[in-house]
């Protein structure tokens, strides 16, 4: 100690060292808030375009502030993909971190699609190589071909897809989990008596595989159905999934209270089945839902367990106005999901209600930033 | 002039008891005040009369033999996971401090204390997250805060001793005024300005210690603590013109655009608190202590900010739709629900003589178990905390009168506490839940050192 | 590093080494104490204290002078100030609102009864200023709003000092360390959540930041000491960084901030002669106001040129002169009472306002008067009381032709207090 106590000039020499550079105290933000707990479906943000840079007029130098999430050439929340003709009706498979492959239906711009198409990317948002896939050419699939669900079976991408006029087909890719060829098996069979409700030919699938069964969920008229198969080809209907919510009048609703999104139809199912961390089913689906007054947005619902109703989450999880309200209503639709560790992202139909049709992708979680690796 | 004099003592006396601060708890009352108590588990509030009778017993500083100077460093590293994955809940770590001063005022035992955990990067935080986020609760932020105390104690007849103090706390309060130029093709051209309005104001509640020292060997002791919560009022006033080009108002769309936001949110909240404690020497050089501390959790505030929008915008014909902002709905804070408990602790020292001079090494040990107070996550919060089970040691060296310039005591005490959190698993009820279910679990490393000089 | 840097072991190393010293003080926040002075005596002594402090108030004045203090003592004091400013144009005579100051002091003197050469050397001080209504304040005010903004915000801030003062030899006293400043950073982040209500992710800080101290007396005879006190620019800043990127509508992220609180670098220097029962104080602190960069910052971080006030703020560095005299009456040989008086002459830092800018100030003449009794070894107890009066001189703020009528500004501010002690 006493060493200490005699230690005193040198000691006041680190003081006023110490001090005089003693600054302000400025803690990092809070953390606390990583790989957080998720089911990654929704809502989702869209990825953006954030970095400005300006000249800085004391010093002559340029700064710049934000990331990029999204490549150069993009708008806010517009996945990128070469020119015309648009892309349509995504569905995605993960192949590594960021890596995926987006199944869509392509056609004439403003007219229904003609044929699917291969999309690839190992950065999730810039689509470079593109290859048509699947075309229209059997008689009994119409006029038009679309919608298309990818998943793997067996070591092969399956591909099930839907005409307006010839209900769902499937189709199983001759290079295996590449998926950039295709032998078609023509259409699949639904089974069993169909509910009043299904007015239309199925249309819109979504299949996920569990268990050695296929579980099949399809759009027509304007609700969501279900169907159970063993082959992946010969489906047993089950019924209803999922029914447009109840209009409720806007006049009885609180301020700020958005009427139901989804009052008009639901449709474009995305389907998949996960276990819980506490060991439980989930059966998480994604659909679009649209209103009397012809807007369009993502809803998502739930179910525990493979068999039951849907629980559908308030409000809907991807839709409105786009960021910064600069752009028309993203009239949201046909959602598929790309789910990695952490986050996961939408690829999604985003119209402007004009003639422009584009493919928009968004995150889940929304606190998540996903720099694009052009941003320095 | 003797009675003018007792009056003025006692009136200074008392009235600065009625204004002595103390900050309370957060890091103190998750992680311990000082590695000698830390390491008997926090189980001193009969036992403590050093300086970290500031935090445990305020009474216990009549009891200090002598002035003493306490100073040490902490740390605590989380480690807390949820559904296998850290977190990466900050670390707790700051600079401790404290000094007691006894004396006889008018004849009558008297000690005036002091006692500091200071945070090696911030004063104190207040944190509010989206109401579903996950967060570990208990862990995450509250202890990002100051502990500061000062206190009194007097001992009446010899087998009581009372102390106290008020605790002090600030709530944030802010007004923000914006006004200006709001450019919609390019946001941030936009010509603004601001006023601020904003204080740190006091808020004050009680606390009181007793000890009693009912025979030479046992002491006893009662203590209460107030509630207390860090609040932040925050209200933003966006008057603008929102301006659809950088031209002016004359020649294109120009919209007068007001919003007005309040955020309210509680951080830090310290329930109420009853301790009751005891101390008994086994053997002059063994100390067994115990505490029960009841804590009044069924009050915690949702630390949720509540925020309001109001929006007037009356665009003119021809101004885009796209343009005209949303009307949200204003939060709906849900109430946390924690649920009361009772948090038993134990500690013992044994003292073991070093040499003839006085010389001295003292072993401690300490448990104490903390039911979670948070009740299952089904709905729409997501506050996440497990029961803790905190095991702890430690070591303390006493020199006495090692050199002429230190007539007195050099205590060099050491602690480290391990606290384990069991898994629990949190279910929810809706499958259209955006968090869902969710594994929680993880364990608390702190470790700190004293250095005390004793007079 | 930049006074809004990032946390550093430097940073740590000032505190740990501050506290690890013989000599170290803190003080959160020093602007209720450096307008009217810290404790009851120097107030009364024109603020007078970097060679005339005594008791717990040298952990403000000079906290060298604690090793004086050889008795522990507890005091307990209470203040009150209030504001009368005016802001007059041709058409309108304008009296500003401004909250009145109360506050509250605690101060402590702890002699360490250290032995052998260190025996009756040091003592340890602290000292509490707290405002019965705010700890802190922040009140930024558009620049054109008339304001006096070196005086009245400054009344509203928390102080924590502690101090330690050691003797080396017999005529020489050092103290040093550092006073800490409370500021309030953060972020709210405003946003629809996952069911579509509006909610914010809110994470505000109070931080502290830090200056040096540097404080010493030398006794050059036993009537004559000189002291010296040196105190480092403190900067309190409220910042807070507000998005709202989910209204619909396109706004810019706020920066609402502003320096709310600020001391500028000061040196003190005094000399005090003490002639039987009297004491004369006689000082001078330099202010180094040039460094204030102004209450206002944009609000848009990518438009700089805006938002900050018109002319460019400036201020420039004062000397304020002051006095204080002390004079011992005895009671009866129990108690002595102390009959107190002072002056300081406080040139305003700020020019005259010709622009569209109202950040008034003038020069200050302060008058100061106080009386204390202090007991003896029977009585240990002590009772100060202290006033003073602030007078602002008259000044004329001479507008361009684009800035609206001249503005006269005048105003005062008035102070009392009374403080009772202990020594146990």
């Amino acid at each position: 100690m006493a060493g200490v106590l005699m230690a005193v000039p040198s000691r006041i020499a680190l003081l006023g060292c110490a001090l005089l550079c003693a600054c302000a105290t400025l803690a990092d933000a809070g953390r606390g808030d990583v790989d957080l707990p998720n089911v990654f479906s929704g809502p989702f943000r869209t990825l953006k375009r954030a970095r400005r840079c300006y000249d800085d007029p004391t010093t002559g130098q340029q700064f710049c502030v934000g990331d990029d999430e999204l490549p150069e050439g993009t708008q806010n929340g517009i996945a990128k993909y070469p020119g015309l003709p648009p892309s349509r009706s995504p569905s995605a498979l993960v192949r590594g971190p960021l890596h995926v492959i987006l199944f869509v239906g392509r056609g004439k711009e403003g007219s229904a699609t003609d044929r699917i198409a291969r999309l690839e990317s190992k950065d999730a948002r810039k689509f470079d190589d593109v290859v048509d896939v699947l075309p229209l050419d059997r008689p009994d699939e119409g006029a038009s071909i679309g919608d298309p669900w990818a998943l793997d079976v067996d070591g092969k991408v399956t591909l099930y897809y839907s005409s307006p006029t010839g209900g769902i087909f499937r189709a199983r890719a001759r290079d295996g989990l590449v998926g950039s060829s295709f032998d078609k098996d023509g259409p699949i069979a639904l089974e069993g008596a169909a509910s009043p409700l299904e007015t239309e030919p199925a249309r819109a699938p979504s299949v996920m595989l569990f268990g050695g069964r296929y579980r099949l969920f399809y759009a027509s008229g304007t609700h969501l159905f279900e169907a159970e198969s063993t082959d992946g080809l010969r489906f047993r209907r089950l019924g209803v999934a999922l029914a447009p919510s109840a209009s409720v009048d806007p006049a009885t609703l609180p301020e700020g209270v958005r009427p139901p999104f989804d009052d008009a139809s639901v449709d474009d199912p995305c389907v998949d089945r996960i276990l819980t961390p506490a060991g439980r089913v989930l059966v998480r689906l994604l659909y679009t839902g649209r209103d009397k007054s012809g807007g369009s947005s993502i809803g998502y619902a739930g179910r525990f367990g493979d068999e039951g109703a849907f629980e559908k989450r308030a409000g809907f999880v991807y839709g409105g106005k786009l960021p910064g309200g600069l752009t028309k209503n993203s009239h949201a639709n046909a959602p598929a999901v790309a789910r990695f560790d952490d986050f996961a992202l939408l690829y999604a139909n985003q119209d402007t209600g004009e003639s422009i049709q584009r493919l928009g992708v968004a995150i889940s979680p929304q606190t998540i930033s996903l720099p694009y690796p052009e941003s320095p | 002039m003797r009675a003018l004099a007792t009056l003025a003592g006692v009136a200074t006396a008392v009235s600065t008891l009625a204004i002595s601060t103390a900050a309370l708890a957060g890091p103190a009352e998750t992680y311990g005040f000082l590695s000698r108590s830390t390491a008997m588990g926090g189980a001193v509030s009969a036992d403590a009369t050093d300086v970290s009778a500031n935090f445990y017993n305020p009474a216990g500083l009549a009891s200090a033999p002598g002035v003493r100077i306490d100073i040490g460093y902490m740390r605590a590293n989380a480690s807390l996971r949820m559904n296998g994955k850290d977190n990466a809940v900050d670390a707790v770590h700051g600079l401790v401090f404290g000094l007691v001063a006894p004396g006889k005022l008018l004849g009558m035992p008297f000690a005036f204390g002091v006692a500091l955990h200071l945070p090696d990067d911030r004063v104190f935080r207040v944190r509010a997250l989206d109401q579903q986020q996950p967060r570990w609760e208990i862990y995450d932020n509250r202890p990002q805060r100051l502990f500061f105390g000062a206190h009194l104690a007097i001992q009446p007849v010899k087998w009581l001793e009372i102390g106290g103090g008020l605790v002090f706390l600030a709530a944030t309060r802010a007004r923000l005024d914006i006004t200006g130029d709001l450019s919609l093709s390019d946001a941030a051209t936009s010509r603004l300005r601001h006023e601020v309005d904003a204080d740190l104001t006091s808020i004050r509640y009680p606390q009181l210690g007793l000890r009693l020292k009912p025979t030479d060997r046992l002491r006893l002791s009662a203590v209460y603590r107030g509630e207390f919560q860090l609040t932040l009022d925050i209200e933003a006033r966006l008057a603008v013109q929102a301006k659809l080009r950088d031209s002016s108002c004359a020649t294109t769309l120009c919209v007068p655009f007001f919003t007005y936001l309040t955020t309210s949110s509680v951080n830090a909240f310290l329930p109420r608190q009853v301790v009751l404690g005891g101390s008994y020497d086994l053997t002059p050089d063994v100390t067994l202590d115990a505490d029960v501390t009841w804590i009044q959790w069924s009050s915690y505030k949702s630390p949720m900010s509540a925020v309001t929008a109001q929006t007037k915008f009356d665009p003119p014909p021809g101004f885009p739709a796209s343009l005209t902002p949303e009307k949200p709905a204003p939060t709906v804070v849900l109430p946390p629900n924690f649920q009361n408990r009772v948090v038993p602790r134990i500690g013992v020292e044994a003292r073991l003589p070093l040499s003839p001079k006085g010389h001295s090494l003292a072993l401690r040990g300490g448990y104490f178990y903390e039911r979670s107070p948070v009740p299952p996550q089904s709905g729409g919060t997501n506050f996440v905390d497990a029961d803790r089970h905190a095991f702890s040691v430690g070591t303390g060296l006493k020199l006495h009168a090692p050199f002429t310039e230190m007539p007195g005591d050099i205590h060099f005490d050491l602690h480290a506490q391990w606290s384990y959190l069991p898994e629990r698993v949190f279910t929810k009820d809706s499958p259209a839940d955006p968090i869902g279910d969710y594994r929680a679990s993880g364990q608390i490393w702190s470790f700190g050192t004293t250095l005390g000089l004793a007079f | 590093m930049g006074r809004f840097g990032r946390p550093t072991a430097r940073g740590f190393v000032a505190r740990a080494a501050g506290i690890g010293l013989v000599a170290w003080a803190s003080s959160a926040h020093a602007a209720p104490q450096d307008l009217f002075g810290f404790g009851a005596r120097s107030a009364a002594m024109g603020a007078t204290s970097a060679a005339a402090a005594e008791g717990y108030e040298a952990v403000f004045g000079n906290p060298a002078l604690l090793a004086d203090t050889r008795e522990k003592s507890l005091t307990l004091g209470l203040n009150f100030a209030r504001h009368f400013l005016h802001a007059d144009t041709a058409d309108r005579a304008r009296s500003l609102p401004t909250d009145p100051m109360k506050t509250i002091t605690i101060g402590a003197a702890l002699p360490i009864p250290l032995g052998g050469v260190l025996r009756d050397r040091i003592t340890f001080g602290v000292g509490f200023l707290d405002p019965v209504k705010y700890l802190v304040r922040a009140k930024i005010l558009y620049p054109e709003t008339h304001q006096f903004p070196i005086i009245a915000p400054r009344v509203q801030s928390l102080a924590i000092i502690l101090g330690l003062g050691a003797r080396i030899g017999d005529r020489l006293y050092v103290g040093g360390g550092f006073e800490a400043l409370a500021a309030l950073v953060g972020t709210i982040d405003i946003r629809l959540d996952a069911t579509g209500r509006v909610g914010s992710r809110t994470d505000d800080q109070v931080v502290a930041a830090y200056a040096p101290i540097f404080a010493a007396a030398f006794d050059l005879s036993p009537k004559l000491r000189l002291g010296a006190t040196f105190r480092g620019e403190l900067i309190g800043r409220f910042a807070v960084l507000i998005r709202a990127q989910d209204l619909g509508i396109p706004l810019p992220d706020f920066n609402v901030a502003g320096m709310a609180q600020y001391i500028p670098r000061q040196l003190q220097l005094e000399v005090r002669w003490l002639e039987r029962r009297t004491t004369i104080a006689l000082g001078v602190l330099a202010r180094q106001w040039s460094r204030y960069p102004g209450p206002n910052e944009p609000t848009v971080s990518l438009n700089q040129e805006y938002g900050t006030g018109s002319p460019p703020f400036s201020a420039h560095d004062t000397l304020s002169p002051r006095i204080g005299v002390e004079h011992v009456l005895p009671l009866g040989g129990k108690a002595s009472l102390r009959l107190r008086g002072g002056y300081i002459f406080e040139p305003s830092p700020l020019d005259e306002q010709t622009g569209k800018d109202n950040l008034l100030d003038a020069t200050r003449h302060v008058v100061t008067a106080g009386v204390g009794v202090l007991g003896g070894q029977s009585l240990p107890f002590s009772v100060d009381v202290y006033a003073q009066a602030h007078l602002l001189a008259t000044r004329v703020h001479h507008k361009d032709s684009e800035s609206g009528p001249d503005v006269t500004s005048s105003g005062s501010m008035f102070a009392v207090g009374i403080a009772t002690g202990v020594r146990f």
